[in-house]
């Protein structure tokens, strides 16, 4: 004996059950191998599916080596369609023309450039060799005037992709 | 106020009372009102007796209960009577009222139950209580074995819904019964479900032999009633086999699912080879005749399972509401699969890069960005 339900709360709770499902099983091998440089807390890890604190190790070499960043992850409900929020979170915000100083991200894969084919793993790399190929420690040129200006949420930002190669 | 000299009780219509005085001033008096067998307590206070004024009432709490229920019914009507008596009779028609209504009849509460108990047991005793597996507290819902010709044992779930039995047991189809409310007992059905088992003996057998003869992926735990398995082909190649229930040994429906390059080489065998079906050969047999592989089987594949199981690139799962991945990337350097409910949400999400034509969607692949298209899930 089949209930039927209501098509609109079954296809909302599959939605839900596919996204969870993901995120479990994208946290699950970034917990069992983590991209070099991640550091993940595993017990903060799970207690909320839709939140993800984790650090970033400033890679040995580069000109952040010995500092640690709080990159967070917020995952809306439409997750993997949509990009997740990522901005680095805490007292240290790593000092780069492409990171404000309110840890807001200027990275076209977490907007314009996102697809499903990316996860947190290759956010977390992407962010790291960001940071690696950076020669110089400064602040975006209109760092200012941006954090006075800019909403809550990095992915509301209307952003101008300034270059490639930093 | 003569009925306050002595404790005393009256007959009032198909309800009793009795006042009993508490104490020699009869300021205060408990009156205990009997209705269908059903007791109620009130207590009354006459602090200027023999005069009403300033009088209280006290109901307990069934009385209060009864009383919140009626709707129209202020506790404030109880304030004006002329007489005791009268204040009684008031309380007694309500409570009659609510007794009829309520069907509260004390002792016979729900009268319909007991007679379902009794017809639900006569039910059983003629079929068997041998046969009967469990039952729910309530006897709404039972569940009778049967044994087929084979000794398989099946399950029969009845299921009462307003005293009319619905029938459900693990049949590749639905049974077709006609319940007919005066004539028609359980034990009939029963025995219809019995006999209807047998057709389906081929079918199980052939069944059987699929589940131990290859690595069944789906259904997770087949059933009786499942009349479908998608088997493990080769590393990201598996075949979904839909078995018709009245002649299993028939070439079944079946539907590749992999890359169009790893599946193309498998579906051109069975294509040429067609003929060689054997309708007297288990269907892995038959397949493994055609596609001139033996099958892989679950124990023999420890290491690197992950490879047989084709999981959506998008949602990272291997089903998803039921489907598997069946949408394959055809640049052979790519070749990931997707849940068509999963591609095309994808690709309808990005207004710019894609293309609709009627239904079809047309875009890119989220991992090689090479052209893709895809129909919209059915609904």
């Amino acid at each position: 004996m089949y209930s039927p339900r209501s098509e609109a709360s079954l296809a909302q709770s599959c939605t839900l059950q596919r996204q969870e499902k993901r995120l479990q099983k994208e946290l699950v091998a970034l917990i069992k191998e983590p991209p070099p440089g991640v550091v993940i807390d595993g017990e903060s890890v799970g207690q909320s599916l839709d939140l993800l604190v984790l650090s970033i190790n400033g890679a040995q070499g580069t000109i952040y080596e010995g500092e640690q960043f709080q990159l967070q992850f917020r995952f809306g409900p439409k997750y993997p369609f949509d990009s997740p929020e990522v901005v680095f979170i805490g007292t240290e915000i790593p000092v780069h023309p492409h990171v404000y100083s309110n840890g807001h991200i200027c990275l076209s894969i977490l907007t314009d450039d996102w697809s499903p084919a990316l996860s947190i793993f290759s956010v977390c790399v992407s962010i790291i060799s960001m940071l690696s190929s950076c020669k110089e420690k400064k602040r975006p040129p209109d760092d200012s005037m941006y954090v006075k200006t800019c909403s809550k949420n990095p992915k509301k930002t209307k952003w101008w992709y300034h270059d490639e190669e930093v | 106020m003569e009925l306050l000299n002595d404790a005393g009780t009256l007959e009032v219509s198909q309800y009793s009372y009795i006042i009993l005085p508490l104490n020699n001033q009869h300021s205060h008096v408990d009156c205990l009102l009997t209705a269908d067998g059903k007791d109620y307590l009130l207590h009354l206070s006459f602090p200027n007796y023999p005069s009403h004024e300033g009088f209280t009432i006290n109901l307990s709490y069934d009385l209060n209960c009864i009383i919140k229920s009626k709707k129209g019914f202020e506790e404030k009507m109880l304030q004006r009577f002329n007489s005791v008596e009268e204040l009684i009779d008031k309380l007694g028609i309500l409570i009659k009222d609510h007794h009829k209504t309520n069907l509260l009849c004390s002792n016979n509460e729900k009268p319909t139950v007991a007679t379902n108990y009794s017809k639900v047991l006569a039910e059983i005793d003629a079929i068997g209580w041998e046969k009967l597996f469990s039952v729910n507290h309530d006897f709404t819902e039972l569940k009778l074995k049967m044994y087929d010709s084979l000794n398989h044992q099946h399950i029969l779930n009845v299921k009462f819904n307003n005293n009319v039995p619905e029938f459900s047991a693990e049949y590749p189809r639905i049974v077709n019964i006609e319940w007919q409310k005066d004539s028609s007992t359980l034990s009939e059905m029963y025995s219809l479900f019995c006999q209807e088992a047998e057709q389906y003996q081929d079918f199980w057998k052939a069944m059987e032999e699929l589940d131990a003869g290859c690595w069944v992926l789906e259904p997770e735990n087949p059933s009786r009633r499942d009349t479908y398995r998608k088997i493990s082909i080769a590393p990201n190649v598996s075949l979904k086999i839909e078995v018709d229930p009245n002649h299993p040994y028939v070439f079944p429906s079946i539907t590749w699912l992999g890359s169009e390059t790893a599946v193309s080489k498998f579906r051109e065998k069975i294509l040429d080879r067609i003929e060689a079906w054997d309708d007297d050969l288990p269907i892995n047999t038959n397949l493994e005749r055609l596609l001139e592989i033996s099958l892989p089987l679950k124990q023999t594949l420890d290491m690197g399972t992950e490879n047989y199981e084709v999981t959506c690139c998008i949602c990272y799962s291997e089903r998803l509401n039921g489907e598997v991945p069946s949408r394959t990337c055809d640049n052979p350097s790519c070749g990931q699969s997707f849940h068509i409910f999963c591609l095309y949400e994808w690709l309808r999400s990005l207004i710019q890069t894609t293309r609709k034509q009627g239904n079809k969607v047309f875009g890119e692949c989220p991992f090689c960005e090479q052209p893709i298209s895809c129909n919209p899930p059915a609904s």
